[in-house]
């Protein structure tokens, strides 16, 4: 910072005093040409007058010139700080005055410049109270010539304006220039005095024209200042009339306040109007009053004169002039001089008026008014007349402009006013609640991001379809996944932005309707398809289809003796058979599983995806953010969910696998319901699944409470605590291979939450009576007896009949298959008992049974 | 005749006047002297410009010098604010620099007051008949 520089300016304007001097320069040429045309016309009496009077002029102003050069170099002296020099300078000139005689020439020339220098050293201590004595020595020597020349009247009045100037404290411009102004009128008065030669009442007229001069000046200034002022004044209405005229449209305000607010507004205009035809009047005013000086008239014959004049008026002023001129020469030219009979001394008498001057003077008065004006004014200031009254002109359209705009703008205000309370733009728009507008505008900028984002979305699935082989039904799922997806992220849109979802609502719900009616439409013609492919009653298909539980080939072997090698035989080969179509029906479902987590997976992601990058859209911290970052969170948790619910859709294929149709109902129908629900309901999956992890914490907090393995590791290794009421299986139990497939089966219903419904009592009551599970039975309460096999099977096939083997074969078949679709769909959740009681009545049917 | 209009003289003069006047109230207020070194820094640091227009006319003055002299004049800087105690001013500028201003009013009003004077009469000098 020492480093740094410090500027302080002074800005001097010297222009308008520089300008001010070139205008006395060019009077003072004109005066010159005036005296010297004066001189030509031969007017002795004058030019012997004038000679005279500027002898003495010229000789004071040499004086001055003389004593000037003092000043000056006091000045000099001043600004050089050489106050030595000075007292020399003065000791030098006293001398000189000391050794001349009061009859030397010069003497008081000598005088005069040793009062000048004790006069400077006075001002080089301080004391300026003797500045002005260069002017007021001029003032004194001219005050002899005012009556006779006007030089000396401008002289006088440029003493007394620099005397003030001397005097000023405050600032040069305005003072300088009104005195400067009061000059120039002075001249110009000076001016009009020698052209129409009326010199009555010189002095007082004078007087005025100074004094009109600085009053114009100074009232200029002051027009200035009231402009600025204005311009503040609007500058800061400008803000005052937004804020008003939101307050108008804020509809959200009482009634009471919004009126306020128009009053206000209108008062404000009104203010503004008389501020601004207000100075508009004064501007016209201060330059009609100048103009009003110049020639004489009054204001209002003035705008009378001036709304007259047209483009001839100039011609016939200065016809009018000249006609003028004739009459002043006719007039000079008919005078005589009478006594002593033509020595000099005589009497000058005028004669009277010859016809030619009678005539001219009828001229005169007949002359329009504007013609009479414009003469003068040639006469008085040349042809810079038209300045002046341009200027007044402009002024006076100026000031009508302004009334008649401030009539126009209060009306205008009055009118948006109106409209404003009454809830309409000047336009007629409607306006709308800011809020509400700021909500909506917020909204329609999310949703077209979300379309934009939405199209994204197809155009990739279209991409899909068309390059990734994707099957149709894959594609039209995906596709409504997204329609569906699309809806509900627009749903949350709007319940964010508080705008209305009844559309939207509309659409989802009517979406849902379409899926729900294609779904039970699909599933309708694929039980019907079932029914009729598996009824044996339904005529030529009976056995057509080689997955069928029945064919012909069956009946026909069966009908026949045949040894237990051949039975043996036949049926491992009808096993393996429908061992295979089994394994197919499982391998398609589960292809068709995945690919419907695939599709789920995408669309969660993608959801979430979204969600996240629409959220970094949006302010910081504003309640779109956090709503897209809730809904990017409850995707999150809703993809956790959908893992955990494929996880346990795996352990449910597995349980299938092991033919427990209690649970194969949930492997078909368990995860579509968990995926719809974390697809459509981000928001209630997320709280679920809140749910469904704190369980699994819990779980861990509580060690194996919920029971299952414990992992890998040593016989003494500790893998939690043991609680009331369980009943652990030693490592020798778990690791015994005729133990393991109860452990298994047990594992299996745990998994699937049907531990306690588990019945083993069938089996253990077949192992006891010897005839193991192989004979049949239910092992689980309810549902068939397929599970059997998988339980026992170490048993032998000796001793079992056709009958039952054909059965266990058929219900193996049908609820493999198909039985289970059908019978959620017919008989609703109950409908697995139900559906094997068809097939009990298929068995009745076929079997005779 | 020239020589004592030359309104740029007349400003450079003042100028020199100011300087001068600056100088003598840092040395009397002892600003930049430190036990009994003295630097001088800010007093050597002054210089002034008369910048004229195309007719020779002053238009602007400027004055430079180091802008750590206005905090000495106003008494702050290091933290601390004007007003605060802390830092005594030493006035070295403010009230120097604004009574000369006034001064150079006078002279300047004067200064253009005989210029218009000697136009004049010059002009009518040349009318004698």
């Amino acid at each position: 910072m020492a480093n740094d520089t410090a500027k302080a300016t002074i800005y001097l304007d010297g222009k308008q005093a520089e300008s001010a001097i070139d205008i006395l320069k060019a009077k003072a040429a004109d005066l010159r040409k005036e005296l010297k045309k004066a001189q030509d016309a031969g007017d002795n009496i004058k030019m012997n007058k004038l000679s005279g009077e500027l002898t003495k002029v010229d000789s004071a102003l040499s004086g001055i010139r003389k004593e000037s050069f003092d000043v000056q170099k006091v000045l000099k002296d001043l600004n050089g700080s050489s106050m030595n020099d000075l007292k020399k300078a003065l000791g030098q000139t006293q001398k000189e005055y000391n050794r001349m005689k009061q009859t030397d020439a010069g003497y008081k020339d000598k005088k005069a410049e040793v009062d000048k220098l004790k006069n400077a050293i006075s001002e080089a201590n301080g004391t300026m109270k003797d500045s002005g004595t260069t002017w007021d020595k001029l003032k004194d020597t001219a005050s002899g010539l005012l009556p006779a020349f006007g030089f000396a009247a401008i002289a006088a009045g440029a003493a007394a304006a620099f005397g003030k100037i001397i005097n000023i404290t405050d600032t040069l411009g305005t003072q300088w220039e009104a005195s400067v102004n009061g000059m120039k009128e002075g001249l110009n008065e000076f001016w009009r005095t020698i052209a129409t030669g009326d010199w009555s009442n010189f002095t007082t007229r004078m007087q005025e024209a100074i004094a009109m001069g600085e009053k114009y000046i100074y009232t200029l200034d002051d027009i200035e200042d009231k402009t600025r002022s204005l311009d503040i004044i609007e500058a800061e209405s400008r803000g005052k009339i937004l804020d008003l005229e939101e307050k108008l449209r804020n509809k959200t305000l009482s009634k009471e306040e919004r009126i306020a607010a128009g009053q206000e507004r209108i008062k404000m205009e009104e203010d503004l109007a008389v501020r601004r035809t207000g100075l508009a009047q004064q501007t016209y005013d201060n330059e009609a009053e100048l103009t009003a000086l110049q020639t004489g008239l009054s204001k209002e014959q003035l705008k009378t004169v001036l709304s007259d004049m047209d483009s001839v008026t100039k011609i016939r002023a200065k016809a009018y002039n000249d006609q003028l001129d004739q009459y002043e020469k006719l007039k000079k030219a008919n005078v005589t001089t009478v006594g002593n009979n033509g020595m000099s001394g005589g009497i000058v008498v005028a004669l009277g008026e010859t016809d030619k001057m009678i005539e001219l003077k009828k001229l005169f008065q007949e002359a329009a008014p504007a013609t009479k004006l414009y003469a003068d004014q040639i006469r008085a200031t040349g042809n810079t007349t038209d300045e002046q009254l341009d200027k007044m002109v402009g002024s006076y359209v100026k000031l009508k402009e302004a009334e008649n705009s401030a009539k126009e703008n209060t009306k205008r205000v009055v009118t948006q006013t109106n409209s404003l309370l009454a809830g309409q733009e000047e336009t007629g728009e409607k306006i709308e609640n800011k809020s509400v507008k700021n909500k909506k505008d917020a909204s329609d900028k999310a949703l077209e991001i979300l379309d934009t984002a939405n199209n994204e979305r197809n155009k990739k699935l279209a991409d899909q379809y068309l390059n990734e082989n994707m099957t149709d039904a894959t594609f039209k799922a995906a596709q409504f996944k997204l329609e569906t997806d699309y809806l509900i992220a627009k749903q949350i849109i709007l319940q964010k932005n508080g705008q209305s979802t009844v559309d939207i609502d509309k659409q989802i719900n009517d979406k849902r309707i379409q899926s729900q009616k294609e779904f039970n439409d699909a599933m309708a013609k694929a039980e019907e398809e079932t029914l009729t492919k598996n009824d044996p009653l339904s005529g030529d298909e009976v056995g057509v289809d080689p997955a069928s539980m029945v064919t012909p080939e069956d009946i026909e072997f069966a009908s026949k003796k045949h040894s237990l090698d051949e039975w043996v035989e036949y049926l491992t080969q009808k096993t393996n058979e429908q061992l295979d179509i089994k394994k197919k029906a499982i391998d398609d479902e589960k292809a068709m599983q995945e690919a419907r987590e695939q599709i789920n997976d995408a669309q969660m992601s993608g959801i979430g995806q979204l969600a996240g990058v629409m959220a970094g859209m949006f302010e910081e911290g504003s309640a779109a953010q956090i709503a897209f970052f809730a809904l990017e969170k409850a995707m999150a948790i809703a993809q956790v969910w959908v893992n955990y619910a494929r996880e346990s859709s795996a352990i449910h294929f597995m349980a299938a696998t092991m033919g427990v149709p209690g649970i194969a109902w949930e492997a078909v129908m368990q995860p579509k319901a968990l995926i719809n629900a974390g697809i459509n309901t981000a928001i209630i999956t997320a709280q679920a699944v809140a749910q469904v992890v704190g369980s699994k914490k819990s779980k861990k907090e509580a060690g194996h409470v919920v029971g299952g393995f414990t992992g890998p590791g040593g016989k003494y290794d500790e893998k939690g605590p043991v609680h009331a009421n369980e009943y652990v299986i030693p490592m020798e139990g778990t690791q015994a291979a005729g133990i393991r497939p109860f452990i298994d089966l047990m594992e299996i219903a745990r998994r699937n939450g049907s531990l306690a419904r588990l019945d083993l009592r069938p089996v253990v009551q077949a192992m006891a009576s010897g005839n193991g599970y192989s004979s049949g039975g239910h092992a689980v309460k309810g549902s068939s007896s397929g599970s059997g096999v998988q339980v026992n099977n170490q048993s032998s096939l000796s001793g079992i009949t056709f009958e039952e083997l054909k059965r266990f074969n058929d219900i193996m078949n049908r609820l493999d298959k198909n039985g289970i679709k059908a019978s959620i769909n017919k008989y609703g959740v109950n409908g697995l008992d139900e559906g094997i009681k068809d097939i009990a009545k298929f068995n009745a049917k076929i079997f005779k049974k | 005749m020239a020589e004592n209009l030359d309104l740029k003289l007349t400003a450079e003069a003042w100028a020199k006047i100011v300087i001068e006047r600056w100088e003598r109230k840092i040395l009397r207020l002892k600003i930049g002297q430190y036990g009994n070194n003295s630097t001088h820094e800010l007093a050597k640091s002054f210089t002034h410009h008369v910048i004229t227009n195309a007719d020779g006319n002053p238009e602007q003055i400027e004055f430079t010098f180091n802008y750590y002299g206005k905090f000495v004049d106003m008494g702050v800087g290091n933290g601390v604010k004007y007003g605060e105690p802390g830092r005594k001013a030493k006035a070295w500028y403010s009230k120097t620099f604004f009574s000369q201003i006034e001064q150079f009013k006078i002279i300047w009003s004067e200064k253009y007051g005989l210029k218009a004077q000697m136009t004049i009469i010059d002009t009518i000098q040349n009318t004698t008949i």
